[in-house]
Formats: structure tokens, sequence, C-alpha cells
């Protein structure tokens, strides 16, 4: 693993305009995901984790919108800030360099469509000539399908843009292409270690169990090869054998690809089997980020000590953090923990922390730990 | 201990109908020959995967779905219980059983018997928000039992629900609102509060923790221990979480695929699990701990359909050690020391 930063998000607020009021859903978030690590983002409902990974995509649903900030993309040695790019370029973006994984699998399925097609979509609208290259290449190999398919797909290659063309190809039956995007989809799926791959690419939505949707849901998101994968509590609703299957499936695949994963979670056991790094949210703030070991063994901000005093043990007692999760449209001025805070000062009620690095890659916003009075 | 709740051989079927005629084509079996004991006064827990039967097997105990078959005594003295079982064996149609079963087994509890077991028994449901009536104030909310039971009514009903609120943590000022007005955490205690006014002796709590946050969840575990000391109650946890039922059960019992395959204490069944299902269940629960970290090898496949369970024991397509015998017969709960009981022909060693 190296310290290169391959996504940035800088200070980004998100409004949502509501009939109630403004909720401030994100108060100037800072995060940073660096290549092939897994990052986990912890934090209550309603934080605001889900907000953050759809921002990154810049697919925040209105009435919420996008206040200010900047999202820097790595690609190709450049760094791009996202938020300043046009739709065309969000469209590759998504898919081929961030994609996402959902909570509920089935949501996020047609259930019209079979799995194949599916995920045939998704590969071509992001790797469309690829496979007509690939496609040609076989014909002219193997000497199989017509020359009018040849033809078809060189013209698809060169003039994906002419009416003719997509009239053509709208009609005809494609036979050599279909069979690779078969290929590549069944090879995807037994990726994901899907058993009988060949079989359930033929199924519904409706026929695959929860676990099998969700290996279904993380073959479409990397189908592309993303650099970064967005999964936003991919196990919750899965019981803890399936959620342990899909855990070793996540490491396996950070492995094989390489690709930077930001795992949303609220569950604190799940973080500590899986990531490298952890940030921890409150009420629209990322209020640390270090390690996972430093997270575990010496958290600094109030919030995260409460986090974690409040995972049941047995033999000891429970512990809650005490009120309520504040309400976004009127958050609390200052630090927005400091009324259910044990530490809270003065200072902690009119300014708001800065996010500070106290220790060698371990940052904190509480005026604990320094920073401007 | 004296037990409060004893079921033998409990099961419940839902049918499925099929064909032109809608004939019964086949049926669920979510409880499929559950037999156990919870004693007074204990918190006893119920863990499984979802679709194992778990929260079918709680309503079934408290009578809200009808058995198929088995008997449920509820508080019944334990020579009775003898007497039942050897009359059952001797002359299963003689009358003398039919009036006994009517008079003592909650199973076949018909009319005014049913409604004072409903008294005494109550459920929290997993979801407030579903199992709590919008349209309804919290004031008619938690007085209906009272209503239902023919306890109180008026003024005294009111004051028994403002005493009960207190002791949930609300207060009178919550007594005309609406269940929308309320946060996660202070909905699932309404639903305690209609639960506890009845004065019930077992409550069954279906996952009464799984739709609020971590902070919140400690509250109401810490509420629920301090209920059941004031109460006297006896609690059935139901939970797919095992690290809570690790922290607030006595005892634990492992479900899978409408059986019970593994019955033992809290500290037995999370240090010393032993049938091959409850060690990968419990080995695949993420700790807390990063430098806990483990290679593990989580059980592979997934549940089978409980409409066509496998034969014998029901875990061996998945079990790494299944033998030829957990094939064809199916295991019994077998007792192996310290009130430890495994339904698993490779642990007891029983060959049959």
């Amino acid at each position: 693993m190296t310290d290169e930063e391959i996504l940035e998000v800088e200070n980004l607020i998100v409004r949502f305009y509501t009939y109630e009021g403004i909720v401030e859903a994100l108060d100037g978030v800072n995060l940073k995901i660096r290549k092939g690590e897994i990052l986990g983002l912890v934090g209550e409902t309603g934080c605001g984790k889900s907000v953050t990974s759809l921002s990154t995509l810049v697919l925040v649903p209105p009435p919420g919108s996008i206040e200010a900030g900047k999202i820097f993309l790595k690609t190709q040695g450049k760094k791009v800030n996202l938020l300043e790019q046009d739709r065309e370029t969000l469209r590759t973006v998504r898919g081929s360099e961030i994609s996402m994984v959902f909570q509920e699998p089935r949501a996020y399925l047609n259930p019209v469509y079979s799995v194949e097609n599916q995920i045939s979509e998704v590969l071509l609208v992001h790797r469309k000539e690829e496979f007509l290259k690939r496609a040609i290449e076989t014909i002219k190999k193997k000497k199989k399908g017509s020359n009018f398919e040849l033809k078809l797909y060189q013209r698809m290659l060169e003039k994906p843009k002419s009416l003719t063309t997509k009239l053509l190809s709208k009609f005809t039956s494609k036979r050599t292409l279909k069979m690779e995007l078969h290929n590549e989809v069944v090879a995807l799926l037994k990726n994901m270690e899907i058993p009988d791959p060949e079989r359930v690419a033929k199924m519904y939505p409706h026929e695959l169990s929860g676990g099998m949707a969700q290996r279904v849901v993380i073959a479409m998101a990397l189908s592309c090869n993303p650099k970064i994968l967005l999964a936003d509590e991919p196990t919750t609703n899965l019981d803890v054998t399936v959620q342990a299957q899909i855990l070793q499936l996540v490491s396996l695949l950070r492995k094989n690809f390489q690709s930077s994963i930001l795992y949303v979670t609220h569950d604190l056991g799940v973080v500590a089997e899986i990531c490298d790094r952890v940030a921890v949210m409150y009420a629209g703030n990322v209020v640390e980020t270090a390690d996972v070991f430093e997270i575990f063994n010496n958290p600094l901000h109030p919030y995260t000590k409460a986090l974690l005093e409040s995972i049941p043990r047995p033999g000891k007692e429970f512990k809650s953090i005490p009120g309520v999760v504040p309400s976004l449209i009127k958050p609390p001025r200052g630090c927005r923990f400091h009324d259910r805070c044990d530490f809270a000062m003065e200072v902690c009620r009119k300014v708001k922390p800065q996010f500070l690095e106290v220790k060698k890659d371990h940052f904190v916003a509480c005026h604990l730990y320094g920073g401007p009075k | 201990m004296s037990t409060i709740i004893q079921t033998e051989n409990l099961k419940k079927h839902y049918p499925i109908y099929g064909g032109v005629f809608k004939k019964k084509v086949a049926s669920v079996k979510a409880v499929d020959g559950v037999s156990l004991n919870i004693f007074k006064g204990e918190c006893f827990g119920l863990v499984g995967e979802s679709g194992c039967g778990k929260t079918t097997l709680g309503k079934t105990i408290i009578r809200l779905f009808n058995p198929d078959s088995g008997h449920i005594f509820f508080n019944v003295p334990d020579d009775i219980i003898e007497e039942i079982k050897r009359i059952e064996k001797e002359n299963p149609k003689s009358r003398r059983l039919r009036r006994l079963l009517e008079q003592y087994d909650a199973a076949h509890f018909k009319g005014e018997n049913l409604r004072f077991l409903r008294r005494k028994m109550q459920i929290v449901y997993q979801d407030p928000t579903t199992s709590l009536d919008p349209r309804m104030l919290v004031k008619d909310i938690v007085a209906e039992p009272l209503a239902a039971q023919g306890i109180a009514k008026g003024e005294e009903a009111e004051k028994m629900v403002v005493e009960i609120l207190r002791r949930v943590g609300l207060t009178e000022r919550h007594l005309y609102r609406y269940p929308h007005e309320f946060s996660g955490g202070q909905r699932q205690r309404i639903a305690v509060a209609r639960a506890l006014i009845s004065r019930p002796e077992f409550i069954i709590l279906d996952e009464p923790t799984s739709s609020v946050d971590v902070s919140v969840r400690a509250q109401l575990l810490n509420l629920f221990q301090d209920l059941q000391k004031d109460f006297n109650l006896t609690y059935m946890f139901i939970s797919h979480d095992l690290s809570i039922v690790e922290c607030i059960s006595q005892r634990v019992a492992i479900m899978y695929l409408g059986k019970i395959v593994e019955l033992a204490s809290t500290e037995e069944i999370f240090h010393n699990p032993l049938h091959p299902y409850s060690q990968a269940l419990i080995a695949s629960v993420p700790i807390p701990d990063p430098t806990k970290r483990k290679e593990r090898a989580p059980i592979t496949g997934e549940v089978p359909s409980p409409v066509n369970p496998p034969s014998g024991c029901r875990f061996h397509p998945r079990c790494r050690l299944a033998m030829d015998i957990c094939r064809r017969n199916e295991p019994r709960l077998a007792d192996v020391g310290k009130g430890h009981f495994v339904a698993c022909f490779a642990v007891s060693g029983e060959k049959r």
C-alpha cells in the first residue's frame, strides 16, 4: 500500500432544501482515500455517511445540492476536480473510475431483466469499444459469424453516431458480441465466488438470495475495474454468516483488483475486521480519522470514545451516549457534539473546531487537542 | 430454579396452496419439533439466521399463532406435566387427557383461559414504527391492554398508564402525543410500556434493538435489565446479533431451519460451542478489535428452503463433520453434561 491519495474530498458542504427548513447534511467534510486501502466510514444513522458517498459521485439527489468544496480524483496522473466537470465527463467517471454498491441489493437490480442482461448493459455503456474489437477478432480468427456482422461491428466502431449504424445495430442479432459479453459476465460472476455462474447469469433478481444478490451487485460495480469502490452498508441486511462471506470477498477483491474501497458502515465489528483506516462521522462532520489500530486503541475525540464504549461487552454494563443525535435543520452551534459531550468547554459552544493532524496520520476535530481558541 | 415455560415437540407449519383447486401442496416447516424449558427470572436468548423460525417460535409460544402440534406448559406443576405425558403414551384418546390439556396446555387454550394467558405473556416487536398505531395517542396505545383485559377504565387506567410510562423513562407530558412525534428509541419505550401494563410474567423481545442506533441500543438494553429486576420478568430475547445476546442472556438456544441445534448457558455457548453450526455462527461474528483479526473459513452456501429441508440432520449439506448417519437419521437434542444440549451425531457420539 502506498501513501498516494487517489481521492480527496475537501471541505464539502451539502445542504438539502426541504419544507421544514434547510438541512445542513454535510458541514465541511474532509476525506482522503489512498490507493489500495479500505477506508471505513463510521457513524450513526443520519450523520451523513451515505450523502458523503453519493457526493463523491456527484449524485446528490434534489432537493439536495453541493454548496461548496472540492472533490479531487486522480486519473492518469492528473488531479481533476469532479465538481467542475460537465455531465459527459462525469458519466465516464461513474462506473469506470468510481462505482458504488448499495445497502439494499434487490432495490438496485431491475426485476424484469436477467442478471446477465443487467451486467452486460454496464459493460456496453463503459467498455463498448473493447468488446466490439474483441468480437471482430473472434470473427476473424475463428471464421465464425457472417461477413455482415463483421462489417457492422467495424461500422459501430468507426461511426458510432450515424443514424444508419444505430438502426442497423438495433435490429440485428449481434450474436458474436453477445457471446463475448456473456463470457465476460460469467467470468465476473466467477470472480465473486458464485457457484454455477452460468446458471446464475440467466436468473432474475427475485430468484437470488440476499447474499447472492449482493454479489451480483458487486460484480456489476467491479465490471469496469473501477479505481474506487464505494460500498454503502453492503452487509447491513444480511445474516452474520453471509456477511462473513461478503467481507472475505471484499478483502479478496482489494488484493486482486488493487482498488480502493470506501466502506460505509455503522458496525464497529466490521470496521475492525477489514478496514485499514477509519473516518468517524458525527452530524455532518468527519470528527476523527486514523489508522484502524489507532482508532480502537487510542481514540481521541470524545464521540469516538463514546461510540467504542457503547459496544456491548460481556460482563460489563451497557454504556450509552446521553442525549440524541441533533436535528440537522438547526444544528448546534460550534462543535455539533458539545451538548452530548462530557468534556464540553465554553469554546465548544461557539467555535467550530478545526480538523487538525494531532499525531502522524491521526486527524481530530476537537478543541481538547489544540487549534485556535 | 423453577420452570415457567416448557414446550414439548412444538410444531408450526405454514401451508402452501397451489393448483387449480388451491389444494395444500406443501408446507413451510417454520418450527419443526422444538422442546425447551425456560426458567423463571432468566433471560433466554434465541439466536439464528433470518428465516430459521425464531420469530415463529416466539409467536407460537405466546399463542399468536396456533401450533400444529405439541404442548406449551406455562406455569404448570411438574406432576401434571408428567401425568399428561403418561396418559398420552398409554391412552391418547382418553377424555381425561383432553380435559387436562384444555386446562393446562396453553396450546389447547380457548376463550377465557386464552385471554388470561395474554395478560401473562406479552411481546415487544422489532420495529416500533409498524407495531404502534399511528392514529392513536400514546395514552390510548398503552391503555389498550387494560381495556381489552377489563383491568381498568377511565381515570384509574390513566393513572396506571402514567405510572408505567415513568418506569420506562417517559413522562405524563408524552400522554397526548402520537407515535410519529417520538424518536426510534422512545417509540420502543412506548411499546415496552404497552407490554408491561398488564403485569405479565413472560415477555418476548423480538429483536427489539435492531432498528435503533448503537448509542440508543445501550439505553434500551439497560432499560430491559432494570425492568426485569423490578417486575420479576422472564425474557425470551430473540436476536440475530450474537454480541448482544452474549451480554444480556443467561442461557442461549441456537436455531437452524426450525430446530434447536444447541442449547446451553451463555458461557458454554460462546466459549465452548459444540455443534458445527454454532461454531461457524459464532466465528463469523466480527470482533470489534483489530488486533484480533482472524483468518476464518466462513460456512459456504446458504440456508436451504424450509419447504423441503434436507433429510436427516438439516445442517449436513453445509457441515464439515458430516457423516453417513447424518444424511439418514435426525439427531436428537442430547444432554452432554452441565445442561448443555446438542443435536449432532458427531458431538454426542450417539448412534441411532
